[in-house]
């Protein structure tokens, strides 16, 4: 990478470093390659995938650099240039934008929900059907969500990871959001939660 | 103390970037104040930042399968040296 040569290491301090600092990221790694393959096989191969590419760099990779974002952007990478082309849905680059903004509160409040109960409603939704509603969203619109909300990285770690311009991270963002409420608002109308 | 040359529509519109930790500094304590005195603004900060957590506390929290850490580590073992 950048800066002066690292300083000669020898492969078993090397290999300890990764598996202190790397190996321990594992399950969040795991978490997100479910939510972008969507079945636990390719989840399982993504990761191991993603591991062997960052063992292979990590002698390249400076210490006290943002390991976390390295690693995803490896994931992210893995992901689009070997499992994506697997997945049975088609690739939706347009997004959905007929979605009015705010849709989720105003769809909760016309129904007179308090705004205590707005998130029970919400919180009764269980956790399958929120991960099924995330994954339901079209790639593009889905990794900056995952990456954002539930992996809690800045928009200009999510810019550097996806290899997008900030502004359309942010774009992304919020579009994927939008659409994440209106799945989520199906997802409780069926079951029940909220009167269709 | 309320700005009258900050309105809801801005206030509105900032309000995820705001939650994100991603707003400047400057309006982001604008915004703070017009939330701190406009109640239907802040309802909808309040549900933006529940959803934010909720996606947060149910899309997480998977466990890596035990062998996949198993596998992974004698992939690591067998690997000669690695490269920079």
């Amino acid at each position: 990478m950048r800066g002066e040569t690292a300083t000669p290491t020898d492969d078993a301090a090397l290999r300890e470093r990764f598996e202190r600092d790397v190996m321990p990221l594992m399950s969040g790694l795991y978490g997100a390659a479910l939510r972008m393959t969507r079945n636990s096989a390719d989840a399982e191969d993504l990761v191991q995938d993603t591991y062997l590419r960052a063992y292979r760099g990590f002698a390249g990779f400076q210490e006290g650099t943002n390991l976390k974002a390295w690693l995803y952007r490896i994931l992210t990478n893995s992901f689009i240039s070997t499992y994506r082309k697997n997945q049975r849905q088609p690739q939706i680059v347009e997004g959905p934008d007929d979605i009015d903004e705010w849709y989720l509160f105003d769809k909760l409040g016309a129904r007179n929900v308090e705004d205590s109960a707005e998130s029970e409603v919400l919180g009764r939704i269980p956790d399958e059907a929120v991960k099924a509603a995330l994954e339901s969203l079209p790639e593009n619109f889905r990794l900056p969500v995952l990456l954002a909300d539930v992996e809690g990285f800045s928009y200009k770690e999510i810019a550097e990871i996806m290899r997008t311009p900030i502004g359309t991270v942010m774009s992304r963002l919020h579009r994927g959001r939008k659409a994440l409420e209106k799945a989520l608002w199906d997802t409780a109308k069926e079951r029940g939660l909220v009167d269709g | 103390m309320g700005d009258a040359s900050y309105n809801c529509q801005q206030a509105l519109r900032e309000i995820e970037r705001f939650l994100d930790g991603e707003l400047e500094t400057d309006l982001e304590s604008l915004l703070q104040r017009h939330l701190d005195d406009c109640q239907p603004c802040m309802a909808r900060a309040d549900f933006q930042r529940r959803m934010k957590d909720l996606i947060a506390a149910k899309c997480g929290g998977d466990d890596a399968p035990p062998d996949l850490l198993v596998r992974i580590r004698l992939m690591i073992e067998e690997r000669d040296a690695p490269t920079g």
